[in-house]
C-alpha cells in the first residue's frame, strides 16, 4: 500500500510534539514543590475546570453544538457528591463517581433526547433551561437541597490534604485528557468533525447524524459531571450556583481563549480564565465587566485562540 | 412492465408540492439495471428535486419509491445511502477544511454506531488510493477540499458517491461549470463507472447526453413529458418545443 505523502514528515512531527506534553506535564507534576499554595490552588482550579472546557469544546469545537447549559453536568456532578458525602450517606469516593457518572449518563441521555431534536439557537436555550432548570429545583427543594445555602460536610475523599488532593485530580485530568484526545481520534470524532463542517452530506454518506451527537452530548456530559465532583470535594460544598450560566460561561471563554477544536486550548484557556478572575477579582468587584471585554476581544480578534495560533504557526 | 428484477427504481406517482406549487408531478418512472439514464428538461423542470425525493433530502407528498422491490418512501436519507443510493450535488457540497483525504476517509468509518466506531480512525485506504490513482488525483490527498480546483471538486464530488459502493449512483450536472476538456474528461468518468453499477444522470449539455445516455427522459413543469432510447429523443417533437420553445 502507497503512503500518504508527507507521512513520514508528521510522524516526525507527532514525536515533536509529544515533547511539549511531557514538559506540560513535568511542570505540573512539580507545581506544588516549587510554588506557593496559591498557585497550586489555582492550578488545582484551572485543571478541575479544564473537565468542563474539554467537554463543552467536544460539543462546541468539533460537534459545532453550542450549549448555554452545560453547567447542568457541572452541577449534577457537584450535587451527587453533596447527597452522598455531605449527607453522610457513604465516603467511598470509587462509589460516589460511579453514581455520578451513571446519573449523568441517564439525565444527559434525557436532555439530549429533547435538546437534539432541535438546531442552532434554539438548541443553545433548550440547553439553557435545563441548567436553570435544576439550579431553580436544588433553590427550591431546600429538605434534600439544602436550597440556596447548598449542601456542606463535604470531606475530601481519603482524608487528602491539599497538595495530595491536587494529585488526585491531576491525574484524573490526565486519564480524561487521554480519553478525549482518543474520542476525537477514533471514527466516532471524525464523523462528529464531519457533521460539524456539513452535517447534511454526512447524512448522504450513510450516517444517522442524530446518533453521533446524542453520544456526543452524553459524553460531554459526563466530563463535566466529574469536573463538578472534584469541585465540591474541593469547597467542600455543593451550591444552586454550580449550575449558573457563569460556569457554562467560563467553559465557554475557556474554549474560545484557548482554541476550539484544538484538545490541548480550552485547558490553556481555562488557565487564563481562571487565573485572570482571580487576579483581577483582587482588585476589583466589577471582574464580571472585565471577562465579558475579553470575550468580546477574542470572538472579534482572535477566533482561533491561543493554542490555535500556536498550532498555526507550528504548521507553517 | 419488464422482468421487476432489472427494475432497479421504481416510482410510482410521485409528487411534490411546494405551496400551491407543483415541483414534481405525478412522476411514474423505471430506472433499469447497468443503464445510464439521464433526465433532461429545462431549468426549473424538476429535476433536482426528484433526485432530492429519491434520496430523501426532501420528502415526497405522495406516491412511493421502491429500490429492487423495497419501498424507501419513509426512510431517512441515510438508510437510503445504506441500501445502496448515492448521490453528487449540483453545487460542489463539500467539507471546505478538509483535506482531500480526510474528506475520502469520511466514507470508511463504520455505518452504525458500536464498540468499533470508537477504534482510533485509519488515516489511509487502500481502496481511496486505487479509486485516485484512476482518477489522476493521488498527489492531492493532503490538499484542502477548498483548495482544489473546481474541476477537481466536480470529480470528489462523484468519488465520494463511488466510495459509498452503491447500487446506483444519482449525479446531479457532474459537468456543470467544467471546461470542454474536463468535460470529456467527466465523461470518461461516468463511461466506466457504469460499467459496474446504474447511472442516473441529470445534464445540460446535450452533447454529453446524446453520447452517454441509454435511456432518456424528458422533464418540463415538474412531469415526465417524453422517455426514449437517444435516437427517439433527438427526433422528437415535444422535447424540441420544450427546450427551444418550438
Amino acid at each position: 500500500m502507497k503512503s500518504f505523502p508527507q507521512r513520514v514528515n508528521k510522524d516526525a512531527k507527532r514525536l515533536v510534539w509529544m515533547l511539549p506534553y511531557g514538559l506540560v506535564f513535568a511542570l505540573m507534576v512539580s507545581i506544588p514543590a516549587y510554588s506557593s499554595s496559591y498557585i497550586t490552588g489555582l492550578m488545582l482550579i484551572t485543571l478541575m475546570y479544564a473537565f468542563g472546557s474539554m467537554s463543552f469544546n467536544l460539543l462546541l469545537g468539533y460537534s459545532g453544538l453550542l450549549s448555554f447549559g452545560h453547567a447542568y453536568a457541572w452541577g449534577l456532578g457537584s450535587y451527587t457528591v453533596g447527597m452522598l458525602v455531605g449527607k453522610g450517606i457513604t465516603d467511598n469516593f470509587w462509589l460516589v463517581l460511579g453514581i455520578a457518572i451513571f446519573v449523568t449518563g441517564l439525565v444527559s441521555a434525557f436532555f439530549g433526547f429533547l435538546a437534539l431534536r432541535t438546531h442552532g439557537v434554539y438548541f443553545s436555550f433548550i440547553t439553557l433551561s435545563f441548567s436553570e432548570l435544576l439550579r431553580s429545583s436544588v433553590m427550591k427543594w431546600t429538605k434534600v437541597t439544602g436550597g440556596e445555602n447548598g449542601l456542606t460536610g463535604i470531606r475530601r475523599p481519603f482524608a487528602l490534604d491539599e497538595t495530595s488532593y491536587y494529585y488526585l485530580v491531576l491525574v484524573g485530568f490526565v486519564v480524561c485528557f487521554f480519553i478525549m484526545k482518543w474520542l476525537i481520534a477514533s471514527w466516532f470524532g471524525k464523523i462528529l468533525n464531519g457533521i460539524r463542517e456539513n452535517e447534511s452530506r454526512i447524512l448522504m454518506l450513510g450516517y444517522n447524524t442524530w446518533v453521533y451527537k446524542y453520544f456526543a452530548f452524553i459524553f460531554a456530559g459526563i466530563f463535566a459531571a466529574i469536573g463538578g465532583l472534584l469541585s465540591a470535594y474541593y469547597y467542600g460544598i455543593a451550591a444552586p450556583d454550580h449550575f449558573s450560566l457563569l460556569v457554562t460561561g467560563n467553559f465557554l471563554l475557556g474554549t474560545l481563549i484557548g482554541g476550539k477544536r484544538t484538545l490541548f486550548g480550552p485547558v490553556l484557556g481555562t488557565a487564563v480564565v481562571v487565573g485572570s478572575n482571580n487576579y483581577i477579582s483582587t482588585y476589583t468587584e466589577h471582574w464580571l465587566l472585565i471577562e465579558g471585554a475579553m470575550f468580546i476581544l477574542v470572538v472579534t480578534f482572535f477566533k482561533k485562540g491561543i493554542f490555535g495560533y500556536i498550532q498555526e504557526w507550528w504548521k507553517r | 412492465m419488464k422482468n421487476s428484477s432489472e427494475n432497479l427504481i421504481v416510482l410510482r406517482n410521485l409528487t411534490k408540492k411546494f405551496g400551491s406549487m407543483l415541483a414534481v408531478n405525478d412522476v411514474s418512472l423505471v430506472i433499469e439495471k447497468g443503464k445510464i439514464h439521464t433526465i433532461i428538461g429545462p431549468n426549473g423542470a424538476g429535476k433536482t428535486t426528484l433526485f432530492n425525493l429519491i434520496c430523501g433530502n426532501q420528502r415526497c407528498t405522495s406516491g412511493q419509491i421502491l429500490l429492487l422491490g423495497q419501498d424507501l418512501t419513509k426512510l431517512p436519507e441515510y438508510k437510503r445511502v445504506r441500501m445502496g443510493l448515492a448521490r453528487s450535488f449540483q453545487i460542489n457540497n463539500l467539507f471546505p477544511d478538509f483535506t482531500l483525504g480526510e474528506t475520502l476517509l469520511l466514507t470508511a468509518a463504520p455505518k452504525t454506531v458500536g464498540f468499533k466506531s470508537f477504534q482510533i480512525a485509519a488515516r489511509e485506504s487502500a481502496t481511496i488510493h486505487g479509486l485516485l490513482d484512476q482518477f489522476g488525483l493521488a498527489d492531492r490527498l493532503a490538499i484542502k477540499t477548498k483548495n482544489l480546483s473546481y474541476g477537481e471538486q466536480r470529480q470528489v464530488e462523484v468519488i465520494l458517491g463511488l466510495l459509498l459502493a452503491p447500487k446506483v449512483l444519482l449525479l446531479d450536472e457532474p459537468t456543470s461549470g467544467l471546461s470542454p476538456a474536463e468535460t470529456s474528461q467527466m465523461c470518461d468518468i461516468i463511461r466506466k463507472v457504469a460499467e459496474n453499477l446504474t447511472v442516473v444522470l441529470i445534464e445540460h449539455d446535450l452533447d454529453v447526453v446524446f453520447q452517454l445516455s441509454n435511456k432518456i427522459s424528458v422533464m418540463n413543469y415538474g412531469r415526465i413529458i417524453y422517455e426514449g432510447t437517444t435516437n427517439e429523443v433527438r427526433a422528437s417533437a415535444e422535447v424540441k418545443e420544450a427546450y427551444f420553445g418550438g
